[in-house]
């Protein structure tokens, strides 16, 4: 039992090594020279487009980037993480070794929040240069603060993705995240456009979606770096631990319904 | 050998090529025949309204912002050189009709309400177009920016611009009240109760804003008033002489 303890995060560890591994394989890295190339061509052509107001452009610009390609790196390879081992039946040799189905899912989901870490940080560096290129040299330390936040919003994303897949196809898991993705964003002004319609019911409904999925406007913090601000540390911590909340809920459900499937 | 190269490689390419070339004149072809769009089409205000997006934007508002504020110094730029006069007057520009100058900067603040850049803009700008939407698109930066002292300045030369030397008076001395303000902004309260009127009040507006202002184009409109202002002087004393 005590041997058991001792070699579960090391087990776990090299799933997520492997996740990471593969995902580097499948040329998810490839999306950083579209963002480079990108994030050039916008520093050298927005001084003649954005009379003066380049760093804050670059700002915008970049730090929505990294949360679109985050989000679509999320969604796409989350979604076929789990579904690929199935598919290949590589799954079944997993498990004939003395690996957990939680350690598993855990091992992947943490495998490609690496990924998206790496990629995150390049990204963000790529800003932090296109920025300090167009003079822009204070927003290029304060951008990091929206960087970590938006690392935040995908960890869900990606355990969103993972749960889906768990039970669903690719395409279909694809779709439903995406649209957790979106409510996620909409959630709050959902909610309150609810409580303008007067309506008991609607007031109800939005409030379940809004406790109930992730309010992922929680970490929108692009349009405030572009004026120079920074986000609180009691807002980071606050949200780094409603997404560790969001996170352990998620990979738990994950665990359970990847737990109860035959794979006989 | 030769011919799979030439099958595998030279073929393709010169079909991919060919196709390229054939794009390019089919785009060419297709713009001259395109029928015109009705006359007033571009002044048709087709935009978003920035409040009914805000919260709908998935995060990305100051993007949506940046994408009107860009927008509407093209639109600017647009009608100055598609005007047909030979000169254009910068305190008159009502004969370009720019009338969506102010819902792009009306968009750009509601989807960032502290995007400074845009309402110092508004507040150059539109006094030549329309000074009743300089005044509300000032006041909403005020309102959403009360730290700001560059847009009380800016407000103040509006209601100069209009020859309401008392309230220019009472925003520059409001003005001069915000922590962090330039010690002008209560000399200009004092000049404005005083003469209003007086070319060395302008030139001491237009001075400052082409000195302490963080804005690129706040800071060309004041280059050109100064010059104005120069060119004025020396008419002046042309005359006298």
């Amino acid at each position: 039992m005590t041997n058991e303890r001792i070699r579960f995060p090391s087990r776990i560890l090299t799933i997520s090594k492997n996740a990471f591994r593969e995902a580097v394989r499948d040329r998810i890295l490839y999306n950083l020279i579209i963002f480079v190339l990108l994030i050039t061509v916008s520093a050298i052509f927005l001084g003649d487009l954005s009379g003066g107001q380049e760093a804050r452009v670059i700002v915008n610009l970049g730090l929505s980037t990294i949360l679109v390609f985050g989000a679509f790196i999320s969604i796409f390879v989350g979604v076929s993480l789990v579904w690929k081992e199935i598919e290949k039946r590589t799954v079944y040799s997993i498990f004939s070794k003395p690996v957990g189905r939680g350690e598993f899912i855990i091992g992947k989901y943490l495998g490609l929040c690496l990924t998206l870490l790496a990629n995150l940080v390049v990204m963000g560096a790529g800003v932090s240069l296109a920025l300090l290129y167009v003079g822009g040299s204070t927003f290029a330390g304060a951008i990091w603060g929206a960087v970590f936040l938006i690392f935040l919003e995908l960890t869900i994303i990606t355990a969103v993705a993972i749960m889906f897949s768990s039970f669903s196809t690719p395409a279909l898991s694809a779709l439903l995240t995406f649209f957790v993705f979106l409510i996620g964003h909409f959630s709050s002004s959902l909610r309150d456009l609810a409580g303008g319609l007067g309506s008991r019911a609607a007031i109800v409904l939005f409030n379940a979606i809004y406790y109930l999925l992730p309010n992922l406007s929680n970490f929108s913090f692009i349009t405030n770096t572009a004026n120079g601000d920074v986000p609180p540390l009691a807002m980071l911590g606050g949200a780094a631990a409603y997404a560790l909340v969001y996170d352990i809920i998620l990979i738990t459900i994950t665990v359970m319904i990847f737990s109860r499937r035959n794979f006989k | 050998m030769q011919s799979i190269g030439l099958k595998n490689f030279v073929l393709p390419l010169a079909i991919i090529m060919a196709g390229f070339a054939a794009v390019i004149g089919l785009s060419g072809y297709l713009e001259r025949t395109r029928p015109p769009l009705p006359e007033g089409y571009e002044d048709s205000n087709l935009t978003v309204n920035g409040s009914r997006l805000k919260g709908y934007a998935l995060g990305f508002e100051g993007l949506v912002a940046d994408w009107y504020w860009m927008r509407s110094l093209q639109y600017v730029g647009m009608k100055i050189e598609s005007s047909k006069s030979e000169f254009i007057n910068i305190d008159d520009l009502r004969d370009l009709n720019i009338k969506l100058l102010y819902p792009y900067l009306d968009n750009a603040t509601d989807l960032d309400p502290h995007f400074i850049a845009a309402y110092s803009y508004g507040e150059i700008v539109l006094p030549a177009i329309d000074p009743d939407k300089a005044i509300l698109i000032a006041n909403k930066g005020i309102a959403n920016n009360p730290s700001e002292w560059r847009l009380y300045q800016h407000l103040g030369y509006i209601y100069w611009k209009l020859r309401r030397y008392d309230d220019a008076a009472a925003i520059f001395e409001k003005g001069s009240l915000v922590s962090g303000a330039a010690p002008f902004m209560r000399l200009m309260a004092a000049s404005m109760r005083t003469e209003g009127g007086s070319r060395a009040t302008a030139r001491e507006i237009y001075r400052e804003m082409l000195t302490y202002s963080d804005d690129e184009m706040v800071r060309l409109a004041a280059g050109q008033k100064l010059n104005e202002l120069d060119l004025m002087d020396e008419r002046d004393a042309a005359q006298k002489k």
